[in-house]
């Protein structure tokens, strides 16, 4: 069989060299998968993280990813990016964990989604000072992943893929195992819930901001009402 | 030209946003964020959201977390080929890796996880056997238990006055019931002796039913019983007690004992000493 003929229409056109490390790898220079694994290793981590919201898990998963990657390196055809056959694995050990480790956040994705159809965002107000501006890194990870926390995690991996991943519409839905029509619904629902959610902490913190600022500067004028 | 309420207006903002949308859509859309400051903002800030979510500078990878991965894959790379795939602690279960990472079914739609029904994951041909041992262990208990049960007649004695009588090859067919009243044959308990001369003591419970019976009866002497129990090594756990001759049990629970009997046991035990 050509390698033409197995790679199937809209599949990768470029691989970045993905594919000839693997098939390095396959020919017996296993030391090289670290290479591919540092071409790759923030993006599983990333991705990860913001599905499973805990550091200690995120590395766990990453390992674990890279580790079955290895072991079922073989099987990678390049019918796919590898990149994208990573993101499968990765996604499918994150559903795993979060089902195990935190039952709470899992909700079974056969659910029928309760979706707000038809209504309309709950909060329309222009948001005081711009996160990326006005929050460390560190509090913007935090906000981000408290917002993505509250989403159902069949929204939740969607947004991860597509909007923190930026993958392609296409790759989102490869990796997910969805058509593209329902990566495009879903996607439409989670980008308005996590605003809804951001927006909500937003203006909680920035309250809180105001309320603080406007405390008495010391406690010898705090006289009571 | 197309006008759109804001409900049309927010099912295609992502889209929007994406660039997907073709000509007539996209200047709908854009015309409805002018005209709509409702929308505006929620196009504005979902813009925003999108932007802070794809900033490349977050969720990055700590050097030690790098440090520790590469760590691990090269004691994987370091073992030998087939050994790496066992060298993976947390790797789940060779099938279920296999299951999702198959060549037949790469890049098919991976499985989805489900939440499986509280009968799914049972393993029913253990869970059956598990049941039929029960079965077999409770049914065994309760025919060994019934083999147990014997049915005795015989004088119904104290143990502190029994061993008298097994010493001297005696039956207690004129051993007074005062007798059997005393204190200390009271707190010795009590049994049946049969005609064979063998002695049977009643459980704890057996004595006081005994007792009672005792009590209420105004039996003098030739106290005959006949008594159901099982047999536990040297007790006889007494599951019904009557006289002898009285038809059918004597219902020692509901009949009080009566004060008449105290009386002449007061006057036996004056009398002589058993």
């Amino acid at each position: 069989m050509s390698r033409e003929s197995a790679v199937p229409v809209g599949a990768p056109a470029g691989d970045d060299g993905d594919n000839a490390l693997v098939a390095a790898i396959r020919a017996g220079e296993r030391g090289r998968f670290q290479e591919l694994v540092a071409r790759h290793q923030r993006a599983v981590y990333r991705t990860a993280l913001a599905i499973l919201r805990s550091p200690e898990d995120a590395e766990d998963i990453t390992q674990e990813t890279f580790l079955r990657a290895l072991e079922h390196l073989d099987q990678f055809r390049g019918e796919a990016r590898f990149s994208t056959w990573l993101t499968q694995i990765c996604v499918n050990t994150s559903r795993m964990a979060l089902r195990k480790r935190h039952p709470e956040l899992w909700t079974s994705l056969d659910e029928p989604v309760t979706t707000d159809d038809g209504a309309l965002p709950r909060e329309a107000v222009e948001w005081r000072e711009d996160p990326e501006q006005a929050y460390s890194r560190q509090e913007q990870e935090e906000l981000l992943l408290n917002a993505l926390a509250g989403l159902h995690p069949s929204y939740r991996e969607v947004v991860v893929l597509r909007d923190i991943r930026q993958l392609s519409t296409e790759e989102t839905a490869q990796a997910l195992g969805l058509t593209v029509a329902n990566v495009k619904t879903r996607l439409l629902r989670a980008r308005l819930q996590l605003r809804d959610r951001l927006a909500a902490r937003l203006h909680a913190a920035a309250d809180a901001r105001d309320l603080a600022s406007s405390a008495p500067a010391s406690p010898k004028d705090d006289r009571p009402c | 030209m197309l006008t759109l309420t804001c409900e049309d207006f927010l099912a295609r903002i992502s889209e929007f946003m994406d660039g997907d949308l073709d000509g007539a859509w996209r200047q709908a859309v854009s015309d409805h964020a002018r005209d709509c400051p409702r929308c505006a903002v929620i196009l504005d800030t979902t813009q925003r959201t999108i932007r802070l979510a794809g900033d490349a500078q977050l969720f990055a990878l700590p050097a030690e977390v790098a440090e520790r991965l590469h760590a691990r894959l090269a004691a994987a790379l370091a073992a030998p080929a087939p050994a790496a795939t066992t060298a993976a602690p947390p790797a789940p279960a060779p099938v279920e890796a296999s299951a999702e990472l198959g060549p037949a079914s790469l890049m098919a739609p991976p499985p989805l996880p489900r939440r499986r029904g509280w009968l799914e994951g049972w393993n029913w041909p253990l869970a059956w056997a598990l049941v039929g041992a029960v079965l077999i262990i409770f049914g065994g208990v309760s025919w060994w238990q019934q083999a147990r049960i014997r049915t005795l007649q015989g004088w119904l004695i104290d143990a502190h006055c029994a061993a008298r009588y097994i010493a001297a090859g005696d039956m207690p067919v004129s051993h007074p019931r005062w007798c059997l009243l005393q204190p200390a044959c009271v707190a010795s308990g009590y049994g049946v002796m049969t005609a064979q001369g063998r002695f049977w003591r009643f459980n704890r419970v057996g004595s006081i039913r005994a007792l009672l019976m005792l009590r209420a009866s105004n039996r003098k002497m030739n106290l005959r019983i006949t008594v159901r129990g099982q047999e536990r090594g040297p007790i006889l756990y007494v599951r019904s007690l009557r006289w002898a001759r009285a038809k059918g049990l004597i219902s020692v629970r509901l009949r009080a004992p009566a004060p008449a009997p105290r009386l002449r046991q007061a006057a036996y035990m004056t009398a002589s000493a058993p």
